[in-house]
Parts: C-alpha cells; structure tokens; sequence
C-alpha cells in the first residue's frame, strides 16, 4: 500500500518510473506544500498554482535527488523557490494584511478553546491581524525561516536542508525574527504575556 | 551562545496562533482534485525539464548575519604564517631563561600601550615572542563585525566571555577581557585618560606579583588554563576576535585587577601561564608535545571557554603559591542553570524526536497534539499527554515512546510543559 511507504521508497518508485508512486507522494504533502506556500504568498489562488508547480517541477528533477536530505526538505526548497519567484515577480506590493487575508481566516476557523466567545473572537482577530502584518513585515529571509519552523513545525535540521544553511543560521534567523515580531506585537498593543529577554 | 540568553516569547495567544497556522480548510474532493490535476500536468513533463535555480538555495543571507559567523574562527586552524595560540605558549614555554622573561615583560609592556594608544589594530607580536617561536608571522585578529544598533547586538546569540558581574571601572573591564581595549568613543576620552595613571599602577603591581610568583616557583606545573565567565549582560560582551586574541603575559597580567571571582579566577590562571613562561629550561626539553584545544560549551547558559594543554611529561609539579593564592579566593559560582529551557532548547529536544513521533501516524491526514512536560531536576520527560482523539489508538504508545526520548538540560523550574503538533509525515 503506497501509503505505507516511506517518502524515499516512493521517490525511488517514482524515479523508476511508477507515477503511482508520486501520486501518493503528492497527496501526502500536497496540504503541507500549499500551506506554506499559502503563508509565504498570503494569496490562496497563487499559493495553489506554486503548490502544483512545485509537485511538477519536482518530478522533472526526481533524476537530480541525490538522497542526502529528505524528499520532502527538497521538496519544500522548490516551493520555497517558486513561492519567492513569485513573489517578486509581483508587479504591486502588498499594502497590508486587509481582513479577507486567507490566513486569518484559517486560523479563527480551527476550533480552539475559547473560540466561542465573541469578544475573544474579536481579540483573536485582531491579534491574528497584527500578527501577520508582523509576519509580513519581516524580511523574506527572517519570514521564510520563521514560517517553516513556527508554523510548519521543521525542526533546525530539516529548515537547514530546506534552505541550504547551518542549524546555527536558522536559530539565529528564528530568534531575530521572533525579536522583531515581538517588538511590532508590542507596539500594536499586544505585547502583554511574552517572555523578554534577559 | 550567550548565557542566560532566552528566546524572544511573544504573548501565549499569539505563539498559540502562530505555531500550527493551519491553511484554509478543503475538503477531501478538493484536494483529490488538485491532486489530479497535479498527476495530469506530470504525465506531460519530461525528467530533467526542472531548472537547477529551482533547486539551488533559496535565500540570501541576512546583512547581520555576516558578523554571528566570527565566531566560528576561533575553532579554525589560523591561516598559515600567523602565530596560532598554541605557538605562542610553546615560544614561551621553549625558549631559554631570557627570552621567557623577555616575553613576559614585552607583553606588559605591549598591553600598557594598547591601554594608552586608542587604535583598534593589534599591536605586533613581541619581538621575543616571534623569535621564540623561530617564526616570522604575526598575529592577525579576527575583523570585528561592522559596528550595530545597541539592541541588534543584544539580541545575537553570539560566543562570549565576559566576567561576571557587571564590572564597575574600565580597568576591571578591560581586565576580564584580557585584551586590549577598544577603542573609546569621544565622550569617553577624558575618562580614559584619568585612569591611565591608575591602570598603571595595576599593571605595575601585577607585573610585582608576576615576577614574584615566577622566581618562588621551581618547576613548570599543570598548565590548564581555564576562563570561566558567566555573561550577565549582553552589552558587555567581548566581540570574538577579543576571545581569539593572542594571550600575551601582559593582558594575563592586567586580569589581575579584575574584581569578580571569575575574572580573578582568570587573573591567576594566567599568572600561573605567565609564571610558566619564566621557568628554568635547564631539563625542559626544546620540542614538548603541547596542544591547546579551545572548548565552547554553549549548551547550558554559562559561556566557558577552557584552554588546556595537555603535557607529555608524566612528572608535573604544581606551584605551591599559586595554589594557596587561588585557594584564598572565593570559587567561582557553579553553572547557573537556567529558570526555564529556552525555546530554541526545546526545539532541539524534540525535533529528533518528534521526527519518530510523526513517523507513527504516517500516512494519516492529521495528527494528534501532545503536551510533553519536562522534569526540571534531570531534564528527562515526565508526562506525555496526546489529544483524546488518540485515545485507545495504535499510534498512541508509539507516538508517546517517540516523545518520552526528549532531553533537556536540567533547568531551574520543577517542570516545564511544551505542546507539539504530530504531524503526519
């Protein structure tokens, strides 16, 4: 069952030609890849095209995975690649986080405690709101390697395979970076209950 | 790593937002359909169509992060024809009688002028120095970072190592260094100038007791140099090429008028070194198999740096003076140990296991949140709590065996909890 097979197993299959096999590999990252493309474009119809192009590009390269990292580190890396690309391939930059941001909707959607309450609903909106201004504020750099760790939950080691740096760059990019979003949160008004810096 | 050094927390509402942002949902059609189409669009491409710039790193680096990779250089072999830390000690340890002694005091006076010529470049090595070690380099420093906001500093997590306590005068400050100073800004100049007399003085009375120590004592001992600083503040730390400076007598020297107990601790060490250099030759042999390993031990919250030679000759004796000196002074504090572990260690604590953890509910289309809590005495994990809707599920024990492998460094609190997302793999 190719569900059961590992990441690797079905690359190589895919390599050898089985596109069963990517098949299954794409429907087993296919959230993952359109979530972080989501958070990096901030734009659900391009977020879902660079999502598709990343799956077809990766299988054009599947002759060029050399196996040392993990096929869905590399994976990301096309992602990342063609999310960036596209993003200053923009003609107009983005104003500011405007309330239809898809993020926000994502994320007051999921049940999480306390999202009953209306006045939390509106905190959570507003904090939400802040919070991806703060995202967005950062640059490409700081924001791509926060998103990965923060929101998608890769460890050191794998946002190092990602984007081809050390572990040590990326504690300190995720440190900088949750520093200066620390500091935007404040001056919105939502800097109560962080932990400072001693 | 700094010590002490916490990761910047932003309020719990928000790190709960931010940490498993979920995309907008679909359904399952939906994403069978995206998946179809993906699956036709592949049926078209040829192997090798991808462009390599599609798979080469993606990002540029950040301006400052150019200045956290110095620190790097001090594990780095020196360039060839410059003096290595190990050369110098050897110079000093090889030499004959005078030329030790010429060391010594060329180093004295070397630091003396760094105190009073405000330039940023080293000074050269002490003439004996060079023909000590029969080599005709020079001692090169690191280039220091270009300089950055007060804040941006604070915040880096870089190597250090700084005394103590918050030192109060320039000289104790510069004496925990043990490196020339840098140099100072305008307004400090009058300052400056009105403790020149006093560092004087303290480098007069420290090279007494240099010599003092160096003819009471017969024989090389143990040379283990150990620098042990706790880092309280950011703003008082020594950029790495001070770390990687050349540890002339004289900077051993000038630590002695350090007020802290670690940098007194240092002020002997060095003195010790120092006294070392001075020693009679007469049965040393000219080629001692000598090696100095500069150690960083970043992970617990203490910044330490050990310098350590490690000695082919079985009979070492110890230096009696030196020992009832350090035995006067109040030990350094021990290893502080962190309130609670730092973000970035519980990152490093799960990430490998967590890797296991999503491996148990492979192939799933969600996973499970666990709350893993951590005993603050051994740093071991105390308790996994997964959702209830893992209750009674294979992966359950799985994914908790996965999780119970996690290791802290041992930390203040009696516990600490971090929630984690199992994210199928």
């Amino acid at each position: 069952m190719p569900a059961q097979k590992s990441d690797r197993d079905l690359v190589e299959a895919a390599r050898a030609g089985d596109s069963e096999a990517f098949g299954a590999f794409v429907r087993r990252h296919q959230r993952r890849v359109f979530r972080l493309s989501l958070h990096l474009l901030q734009n659900t119809a391009e977020a879902e095209d660079v999502a598709q192009e990343a799956f077809v590009r990766a299988y054009g390269a599947l002759d060029r995975f050399d196996g040392r990292s993990e096929p869905f580190t590399w994976l990301y890396r096309i992602t990342v690649n063609l999310s960036l690309n596209a993003i200053r391939s923009r003609k107009t930059r983005r104003a500011g986080t405007t309330t239809d941001d898809p993020r926000i909707e994502a994320a007051l959607v999921e049940r999480r405690p306390g999202f009953s309450d209306p006045a939390r609903q509106v905190t959570d909106r507003e904090l939400a709101l802040a919070l991806c201004d703060g995202v967005d504020a950062l640059s490409e750099t700081l924001r791509t390697t926060l998103v990965l760790v923060a929101v998608d939950g890769l460890s050191h080691a794998e946002v190092s395979q990602v984007l081809g740096c050390p572990e040590g760059t990326v504690a300190w990019r995720v440190h900088e970076a949750r520093r200066k979003l620390r500091e935007f949160l404040s001056n919105r008004g939502h800097g109560s209950d962080g932990e400072t810096d001693r | 790593m700094t010590s002490n050094h916490r990761e910047p927390r932003l309020p719990k509402r928000a790190e709960e937002l931010l940490e498993g942002w979920p995309a907008p949902p679909r359904s399952a059609l939906e994403w069978e359909e995206s998946a179809s189409n993906i699956m036709a669009r592949i049926r078209d491409t040829s192997p090798g169509s991808t462009p390599d710039e599609l798979l080469a790193d993606p990002l540029p680096e950040e301006p400052e992060e150019k200045g956290r990779e110095a620190p790097r250089a001090m594990e780095s072999v020196p360039p060839a024809g410059e003096l290595s830390l190990a050369e110098i000690a050897r110079a000093a340890l090889a030499g004959p009688e005078a030329a030790r002694r010429e060391v010594a005091r060329d180093g004295l006076i070397a630091a003396e002028l760094g105190r009073k010529n405000p330039q940023r470049e080293a000074p050269p090595a002490p003439p004996a120095v060079r023909d000590a070690a029969g080599l005709q380099g020079r001692i090169v420093r690191v280039p220091e970072p270009a300089p950055k906001p007060q804040d941006e500093r604070r915040e880096k997590p870089e190597l250090v190592a700084v005394p103590a306590e918050p030192a109060p005068a320039p000289v104790s400050e510069a004496a925990a260094r043990s490196e020339f100073p840098a140099p100072p800004s305008r307004e400090r100049e009058p300052r400056r100038l009105g403790l020149a007399a006093f560092g004087g003085a303290v480098l007069a009375v420290a090279a007494i007791a240099a010599l003092y120590v160096s003819f009471t004592q017969q024989e090389a001992p143990e040379a283990r140099l150990t620098a042990s600083a706790e880092t309280p503040a950011p703003e008082q730390a020594v950029a790495p090429s001070q770390v990687n400076a050349a540890p002339s007598a004289a900077a051993t020297a000038v630590a002695s008028a350090a007020p802290s107990p670690p940098a007194k601790q240092l002020a002997l060490d060095d003195l010790a070194l120092a006294s070392k250099s001075r020693v009679s030759s007469g049965n040393a042999p000219k080629e001692k198999s000598l090696s100095f390993h500069v150690k960083k031990e970043s992970a617990s919250s203490v910044g330490k740096l050990v310098l350590e030679e490690q000695k082919d000759n079985a009979s070492e004796k110890t230096s009696a003076p030196i020992e009832q000196m350090q035995a006067q002074l109040p030990s350094p504090p021990p290893e502080a140990i962190a309130e609670r572990p730092s973000t970035g260690a519980v990152s490093a604590a799960l990430g490998p296991v967590l890797m296991s953890a999503r491996s148990c509910v492979a192939g799933q289309d969600s996973g499970p949140r666990a709350t893993v809590t951590f005993d603050g005495k051994t740093g071991r994990v105390k308790s996994v709590t997964l959702d209830a809707s893992m209750a009674g599920s294979p992966a359950e024990g799985c994914i908790r065996s996965a999780l119970m492998a996690a290791r802290l460094p041992p930390f203040a609190e009696p516990t600490f909890s971090a929630s984690v997302t199992v994210r199928p793999l």
